[in-house]
């Protein structure tokens, strides 16, 4: 990749529009080319002020409500108030105990490992990982250590509630997130930051597939944990609900199971969940590559 | 007043596939120039339209993106009819050429740029540029999307996002201490 070629590509590559393999061609090049990645910086920051300013003007709270009634009163519906959308999913909508394990090692493999070529998705989402995550300033649509915030800002772009728990699995803030996707389907994207720099991804998305059934490493509160480490990144995903988690580090998976508690736990706790969620992720401090069993965690959670 | 089964439930459809997008709405419309009052007729004005026309929405993941399509058309009939907001049809879309140099357009340093700053710098961009720049930063559209939403070629929506941030960009540098500095010391 020239300069010629990386500027040309810029837009594209910011914007989230590239090929995994040409982000990460036009990353390669930012990364040994000072001029290019300056140019790059300045437009990312063109691209977070212009989002931010718009994120700035706060629609009217009431106005959904006004939609509403100016509906029943044209359908003559009954109602005295909006029912909140309704969560429940039905049962045959649940993945069989350990179905995302063979979903998910079926498409661990990257072209040319033998894996199917057609889903390398977690390769893609390392990728993005990488991508997002390399640079001192994250590439972030929208930058905040607020949780609800962040929360809301996501449901708004991806039409789907996402829980963003306060801090990973080993008290590392949140930095910010950005609307991105898993097997081309819409993801939301949340990024954490520890000591030293350590960086964790989480990615949500809608759950969209049944696969065989195979046995998981382990089960939390009744939701099946798988890891892997691909290419030295350790990835943890689970499906809860109607959701599906797949959460990145360079670190061991101790750290991401940690995330994966507190997400869990999240969606089952009412109100005031961040404190209890805050201290959930400090009592989860094992280092990276300490192992620990689901049992363990468990023992930790619980105990 | 009905109890009738199946109008709530496309109510309650709406209220799952529709009203979730009213806030981003909001917000392009008021960007869009228009008063906070006409931005919410205008929003309300789009999700009645969408509620009645509920039916022509084969994919419910399409959904986002058929309502700003939806809203764009609401947009545009206000737009001619209060021609204090040019249509964005009217524009020529090559009204501004693509720079000689990438670098010309891609100078470093917004460090001095205040928010204020790039709302006059938005709100001073022709509409057709200010709409495909507002739908992808604020509403996070991919091309492709945004080709559905304007009717237009995706390599039409790279230009126009290319020339608005080329626009922003000049606009702020305008503003900054240093540009000023720059003026001065001519």
């Amino acid at each position: 990749v020239t300069c010629h070629d990386a500027l040309t590509a810029m837009d594209a590559y910011l914007d989230d529009e590239l090929t995994v393999l040409e982000a990460l061609r036009v990353q390669q090049h930012l990364g040994r080319c000072a001029s290019c990645r300056q140019a790059a910086e300045s437009e990312a920051a063109l691209h977070s002020l212009v989002a931010a300013e718009a994120m700035q003007e706060a629609p009217p709270t009431t106005l959904q409500e006004r939609i509403l009634q100016s509906i029943r009163a044209e359908t003559g519906a009954q109602g005295t108030r909006p029912r909140r959308p309704r969560r429940s999913i039905p049962f045959s909508a649940w993945l069989p105990r350990g179905a995302l394990a063979g979903l998910l090692l079926a498409c661990l493999a990257l072209p040319g490992t033998g894996g199917p070529a057609d889903a390398p998705f977690a390769g893609d989402v390392v990728a993005r990982h990488l991508r997002y995550t390399t640079s001192a300033t994250p590439d972030l649509d929208l930058t905040t250590p607020d949780a609800s915030r962040l929360a809301g800002w996501l449901h708004q772009r991806l039409g789907f509630a996402v829980g963003v728990p306060p801090a990973a699995g080993r008290g590392e803030r949140l930095l910010g997130g950005r609307v991105s996707t898993i097997a081309n389907r819409p993801a939301a994207y949340v990024l954490y930051e520890g000591e030293g720099g350590r960086r964790v991804s989480l990615f949500v998305a809608r759950r969209w597939s049944r696969a065989p059934m195979e046995e998981s490493e382990e089960s939390i509160e009744g939701v099946d944990l798988y890891t892997a480490t691909l290419n030295d990144v350790s990835l943890a995903w689970w499906a809860d609900r109607d959701r599906f988690y797949l959460a990145l580090a360079r670190a061991g998976t101790t750290d991401l199971r940690g995330l994966a508690v507190l997400c869990i736990r999240q969606r089952g706790l009412t109100a005031g969940a961040p404190v209890g969620l805050t201290e959930a992720a400090a009592g989860l401090g094992g280092g990276p590559g300490k192992g620990g069993s689901g049992s363990r965690l468990l023992t930790q959670v619980h105990g | 007043v009905k109890d009738d089964p199946a109008l709530n439930a496309r109510i309650r459809q709406f209220e799952i596939q529709i009203l979730p997008h009213v806030p981003d709405l909001c917000r392009i419309a008021r960007r869009l120039g228009v008063t906070t009052s006409d931005a919410e007729d205008l929003v309300q004005e789009t999700c009645l339209r969408a509620f009645r026309t509920q039916d022509q929405l084969r994919r419910p993941d399409a959904a986002r993106t058929w309502l700003f399509a939806v809203f764009r058309s609401v947009f545009l009939r206000f737009a001619t009819k209060h021609r204090s907001t040019a249509s964005a049809s009217s524009i020529p879309l090559e009204v501004l050429p693509l720079p000689a140099r990438w670098d010309d357009a891609r100078e470093a340093g917004l460090e001095w740029a205040t928010l204020e700053d790039v709302r006059a710098a938005i709100l001073r961009l022709p509409l057709v540029y200010r709409e495909t720049l507002l739908l992808a930063h604020v509403a996070g559209f991919s091309y492709r999307e945004l080709a559905q939403i304007l009717e237009v070629p995706v390599g039409t929506v790279m230009s126009r996002l290319f020339r608005a941030r080329r626009l922003v960009r000049e606009a702020l540098r305008e503003t900054s201490p240093r540009a000023c500095s720059v003026e001065r010391r001519r």
